[in-house]
Parts: structure tokens; C-alpha cells; sequence
């Protein structure tokens, strides 16, 4: 039997609704009876923490995100910015490629190393796989308005943004 | 119900449930919403307008894209269009709409199109001279004009200097930014006050006439029929920080005008069963825009200056370009390169570099907005011949920038390396490319409730009236029969004067 999306999609998809599932059921929010808390569960900070160190390696800006506060940016974020949806939507991609690269290399995201977790980012920018393409598309949105909006990234490269009163 | 006194209100603040009456209700305050605003007062009816974002002042924004999107984007920037390139879309959200986070681009509408709408569509009001007249007293109202060399800024000259180059024609853009300081930063709301958006400018004419109430914090969700007339609108006052609905609200009137936008007036046609027209959400047509940075040798900031200052018409093309300036996190969404090393360096680097994409006119693509048990569902399948233009304005976009001077170009696209030869830039940008790696976006959502001479393949009458309805309407770039081919504001507004001139003379 020809089925009309590919196995391939299937498995992305499957996982994807899995983690999403798993990360409202079973995985707390660290904010559960604390909506001032944190957004961010253990797992998800982990997750995240490598996540910046192979989006934005320390050795080009000289500056370590984990040293900028970037983490608690993007809990902010994801608390703050993002419609709820959306919210646990990022937090079940954390979750999905955390459990997906596990299960395709043997070990959690954010157990590899640099070169490792680059590898595997690389690998879902790839445009093959929709699921996954959208997937990293997401994080460089989440991960990257966390980052660069950082005052000494800011600082490094240049960027000033002045105009009028609301200039911040 | 009661008549609202004049001015603008926040809803969350008003006595709840809100009841109010008028002459007309408007529901949306975009480009068009506000034009319809300002032609109805104009005329002395009173009008309430409603719209589901805030009202802002300039000193209310911030420069950052975290406050931009979350406070004046729908869906708080992440608007998708799912589909077989599936690329963001934008759209602003608040009174003032997508004035609010635009560019100020000024086209007057092509002449051609206005033919085709008129003579394909049968739409008898697309006449050249009406919309001219539009189209002056717009430019008037916005103050339009072109900013001097002195604020331009190094992206939008070098641009001018390739284009130059090239032997091509090039113009510094018409922009309704008359006060403009030149700081690159449009899309994150203006906070000089130099932009004359559409709740500065038609909005604040209509509320000078003291005809005119506008509620922010409304979302309406639901219209009420008696007969072939609509008698009411419905829907939650909403909290303006969480979005939450804290409260309900009525309205009553004599005519609604329905401007909520090209995806925003479909859904609410759909869900409340206003009309069985096949052609109702189909059409969506988005100007897809793909884009490309480029390398100099000495510093270009393109944050400094106007945002979108220069452009490239290449109507026989299909495709227009423009340079354009970003923040840093979106210039990091445009890199072809994944995560690491090789992207952080153009991040270093990226006071260096320039910026500018093609707009396509899109004509064989296929657009389509759905309401679903889950929300909005919005699909749009770019076509090959629209992606061949795309790909090909990518491609002149490149040689302006190697023309200029620089280094090399990057194109946005996945995997694409940097070009230093126009030999380079075919081998990245090649016609065949397959879709999934182009790396586009739109902005300019139009379509969805095409207006026609004809009930069967349209929704709205040549002058807005939706086919069934004796007192609805519709006026927003949801009614435009085909794509423009140039950012769309002013045809957005020409509609909404025509829509509100028509109504208040009776017809």
C-alpha cells in the first residue's frame, strides 16, 4: 500500500506529538504553582544551555551565552513572548531532540560534544525533512532572540538601534 | 446600546459587557479599516471601530524584536503558511495594523493591474482615474516623499551604486515617513514618530471630525443576521499584556465594514457562515520575498538608515527588488548555513554587510486560508513559475551587489554557499533549485475575498458589498482580485476610501 506522506514524515511526526505529549503530562513545568518561576524543566534547560553553546561558539564574539544570562532569556521568552501554544509547541521540539538524538546516536543532545551536537544541528537544517527543517527554524527564532538581543552582543557586533524616545 | 462619545478608548477599561450602537461598525484598524474611518466621518456618520490590538504611541516602542513581535505581530511574529516552502507571515496587529510595523513603502497600484481587475474580473471600479484621485489625496494625507541622501544610510546607497552599475533604473522609494530620522528600525514600530501610519494619519482625520470611536483590546467573533441583513457583531473584550478575554461586548448598526485583514476577514466570513462562495479564503496571494546579504570591505551598518530606502522595478521580470535592514536575530534566520562556526562568523562580521531581496508578483502559486476546529490554517504552495522569478530576482539581486563592490554574496538559501563571480551566483541560485531549500518570507497577504462582477467567482461586489449582504462589506487587501506586485498599502487604503465613499453616498 502507497501511503500518502512518507515513513520518514511519519516517524517525525510521531515523535514530534509524542514529546509534545510527554512534555505536558509528564515532564513538569518548573513553574507548576509558580507562574513566577521558571518555564523551563531540568531537562529542557540542559537542552538548551547546549544548544547555545553550538548555535553561538564562545570562540567568535569571545562570549560564552551561558555567561550572558541567555538561558534565563530564553525561559523568559518562552513564558513572556510566546502565545501558550507555541510555548509548550518549543518545549516538546526541546524534548524531541533530546529523545530523537538519543535514540539516532545513542546519546541525549545535550551529552555530545560541540562538534557532535553542530553535526546533528546541521543535520536538521538539512531541507530534506519538513518536520525537522521546521524544527530548527524554530530554534534559531527561540535561541536567537534570546542571544542577540543580549547588550554585549549587542555591544560586539556593532549594532545600535537608536530612535527617538522608545530607544532601548 | 448606546452611542459612544468620540475618541479612543481601550476596551479592557470600558464598562463591561460593552453595548454600543452606531452608524457603521468597522471591524479591524489596518490600512484599509482606517481609510473606510476617515471616508465615512467625513460624511458625518458616526462610526465605531474596533480592533483586537492596542493603541500605541511612538514612545511606546521598544528596539527589540522580542517587545515588536510580541505586542505588534499577529500571532506574536509566528505566523506560518504552511505549504510546500512554508515561510513566516507577517502581519501587524493593533490600531494602526500593519502600518504599524511596515516599511512606508508608497506605490500607487500598477496601472495594468487595475486593467485586468476591470476587464478579467469585472470589477468596474478599478478605474484608473478614480484610484488616481485615491491615490493623490493618499499621498497627501501620508505626507508621502523621498528622504534625503543624508539619512539613506550605506545599505540602501551601496545598493543605488550597483544598481547604477548595472545600467539598471533604480529609485529611492515613495515612503509615509515624512519625519523620518533614518534609523533602520521601521519593523520594530517607529518610535521617532517619523512614519505616518494609518492610525496617525486617516484615523486621527477621522477622530477630528467627532464622528468616530475606536475600541481597542476587541476581538469579534461572531456576526448576527436577521434576514440579508447583518444586525450585530460580537465578540471578547481582551486583556491587552496576557491577551486573555476579560469581558464581552455587542455592537449594533446600520452597516458593517469588515477590514480585519486577508486572513482575519476570511476566518470571520467562514465562521460565521457569511457567505457559500467557493472562492471565499482561496487566492491568498503573498509577494514571496527571498533575500541575500553581501560582503564589503568596509563597514556598512545596515541598521543605519532608512529601512527600506531603494528599489528595482522589474515589472517585465515579475519581480522587484529592495534593499532592506533587519536586527541581528532576523539576519540570523536568513543565513544558509546551519548552526556554528561558519554562521557566528558572518554574525561577527555583519556591520559589513548589505542586504536587499526580490519581491515576487506572484501569479501561478496557490494561496488558501481555512478556519479549523484548531485555529487558522493557512497554506500557500509556491509555484514553479513564481519560484523561477523569485530565484531570478535572487540572482540580479547578487550581481547589483558584486557590481557595487562586494566581496561576495550569500543567497538565503539552505546550503548555498557564498558567490564572488555572477558565474557563482547562477551556481548557487540555480532556477531548478527545489523549493524546500529557498529560504522566503512574505509580508503582504492579499486575496481571500476577491472582488468581481460576477457572484460566481467572487465574494464582494466591485464596491465591497459581500454578494447576499445588503449592509456588509468588506474593505481590506483581502478583496484584491490578483497579486500587485508592489507592497500594497496604498491599494489598501484606496479601497477602503472607495468602500466608505461608496457607502456614505447611499448606494
Amino acid at each position: 500500500m502507497t501511503l500518502p506522506v512518507s515513513r520518514r514524515a511519519l516517524l517525525g511526526g510521531g515523535l514530534g506529538i509524542a514529546a509534545a505529549w510527554v512534555t505536558w503530562r509528564v515532564w513538569p513545568s518548573a513553574t507548576e504553582g509558580d507562574r513566577a518561576g521558571p518555564v523551563m524543566n531540568t531537562l529542557e534547560r540542559a537542552v538548551v544551555s547546549a544548544l547555545l553553546v553550538a548555535m553561538f561558539p564562545s570562540r567568535i564574539l569571545d562570549l560564552d551565552p551561558l555567561d550572558l544570562g541567555v538561558v534565563e532569556e530564553v525561559d523568559r521568552l518562552l513564558k513572556e513572548h510566546f502565545l501558550p501554544g507555541q510555548s509548550t509547541a518549543l518545549r516538546a521540539l526541546l524534548t524531541t531532540l533530546e529523545v530523537g538524538t538519543r535514540i539516532a546516536r545513542g546519546r541525549a543532545f545535550s551529552e555530545l560534544s560541540l562538534a557532535e551536537a553542530q553535526d546533528v544541528l546541521d543535520v536538521w537544517a538539512e531541507p530534506g525533512v519538513e518536520f525537522r527543517r521546521m524544527g530548527f527554524d524554530s530554534l534559531r527564532v527561540l535561541l536567537g532572540m534570546a542571544y542577540f538581543n543580549a547588550a554585549d552582543v549587542k555591544s560586539a557586533l556593532d549594532y545600535r538601534a537608536s530612535c527617538g524616545k522608545g530607544a532601548g | 446600546m448606546s452611542r459612544l462619545p468620540p475618541g479612543r478608548y481601550a476596551g479592557s477599561t470600558l464598562p463591561r459587557p460593552g453595548r454600543w450602537h452606531a452608524d457603521v461598525c468597522i471591524v479591524g484598524a489596518g490600512a484599509g479599516g482606517c481609510a473606510v474611518a476617515a471616508a465615512l466621518a467625513a460624511a458625518g456618520l458616526n462610526v465605531v471601530v474596533l480592533e483586537e490590538g492596542r493603541h500605541w504611541r511612538p514612545a511606546d516602542f521598544k528596539q527589540n524584536s522580542s517587545f515588536a513581535l510580541r505586542n505588534l505581530y499577529q500571532q506574536r511574529g509566528g505566523r506560518v503558511m504552511r505549504g510546500n516552502a512554508t515561510m513566516p507571515l507577517a502581519g501587524g496587529r493593533g490600531v494602526g495594523g500593519s502600518t504599524l510595523i511596515n516599511s512606508g513603502i508608497c506605490f500607487r497600484c500598477p496601472d495594468e493591474v487595475l486593467r485586468s481587475w476591470r476587464e478579467i474580473h469585472g470589477v468596474q471600479s478599478a478605474d484608473p482615474q478614480v484610484f488616481g484621485a485615491y491615490f493623490d489625496r493618499i499621498w497627501e494625507t501620508l505626507g508621502v516623499t523621498r528622504q534625503s541622501l543624508r539619512i539613506q544610510g550605506l545599505n540602501n546607497t551601496t545598493f543605488a551604486r550597483g544598481v547604477e552599475a548595472l545600467g539598471l533604473q533604480g529609485h529611492y522609494m515613495d515612503r509615509s515617513a515624512p519625519e523620518c530620522v533614518g534609523c533602520g528600525a521601521c519593523q520594530l514600530g517607529c518610535a521617532s514618530g517619523g512614519k505616518a501610519s494609518a492610525d496617525r494619519t486617516f484615523l486621527a482625520e477621522a477622530l477630528a471630525t467627532g464622528h468616530v470611536a475606536v475600541v481597542a483590546d476587541c476581538r469579534v467573533e461572531d456576526v448576527v443576521t436577521v434576514s440579508d441583513r447583518v444586525v450585530s457583531v460580537q465578540g471578547r473584550i481582551i486583556d491587552p499584556q496576557s491577551h486573555a478575554p476579560v469581558g464581552r461586548f455587542t455592537v449594533e448598526a446600520d452597516h458593517f465594514v469588515l477590514s480585519a485583514g486577508p486572513i482575519g476577514t476570511p476566518l470571520l466570513l467562514q465562521k460565521s457562515r457569511l457567505s457559500d462562495s467557493p472562492e471565499l479564503g482561496h487566492h491568498l496571494v503573498v509577494h514571496p520575498t527571498s533575500s541575500g546579504l553581501a560582503r564589503f570591505d568596509e563597514p556598512i551598518r545596515p541598521w543605519h538608515g532608512v529601512t527600506q530606502g531603494y528599489y528595482v522595478d522589474c515589472w517585465e521580470e515579475g519581480y522587484l527588488l529592495q534593499s532592506y535592514t533587519v536586527t541581528p536575530d532576523q539576519y540570523f534566520l536568513m543565513l544558509p548555513m546551519g548552526a556554528g562556526d561558519e554562521a557566528m562568523e558572518v554574525m561577527r562580521d555583519l556591520k559589513y554587510f548589505a542586504s536587499a531581496g526580490a519581491l515576487v508578483h506572484d501569479e501561478d502559486s496557490q494561496g488558501v486560508v481555512r478556519s479549523t476546529p484548531v485555529g487558522p490554517d493557512i497554506w500557500y504552495d509556491l509555484g514553479e513559475g513564481d519560484k523561477q522569478r523569485l530565484l531570478a530576482g535572487l540572482r540580479r539581486t547578487g550581481e547589483v551587489f558584486l557590481a557595487a563592490g562586494a566581496r561576495y554574496f550569500l543567497p538565503s538559501i539552505r546550503g548555498a554557499k557564498a558567490a564572488t563571480t555572477v558565474r557563482g551566483i547562477h551556481e548557487q541560485v540555480p532556477l531548478d533549485l527545489p523549493v524546500e531549500r529557498l529560504l522566503s518570507y512574505a509580508s503582504h497577504p492579499m486575496g481571500t475575498c476577491r472582488m468581481g462582477g460576477r457572484e460566481k467567482d467572487s465574494v464582494v461586489d466591485p464596491f465591497g458589498r459581500v454578494w447576499g449582504w445588503r449592509n456588509l462589506r468588506v474593505a481590506d487587501a483581502s478583496v484584491f482580485p490578483t497579486s500587485l506586485g508592489v507592497n500594497p498599502q496604498v491599494t489598501t487604503m484606496a479601497i477602503g476610501l472607495m468602500v466608505g465613499d461608496h457607502l456614505a453616498s447611499g448606494a
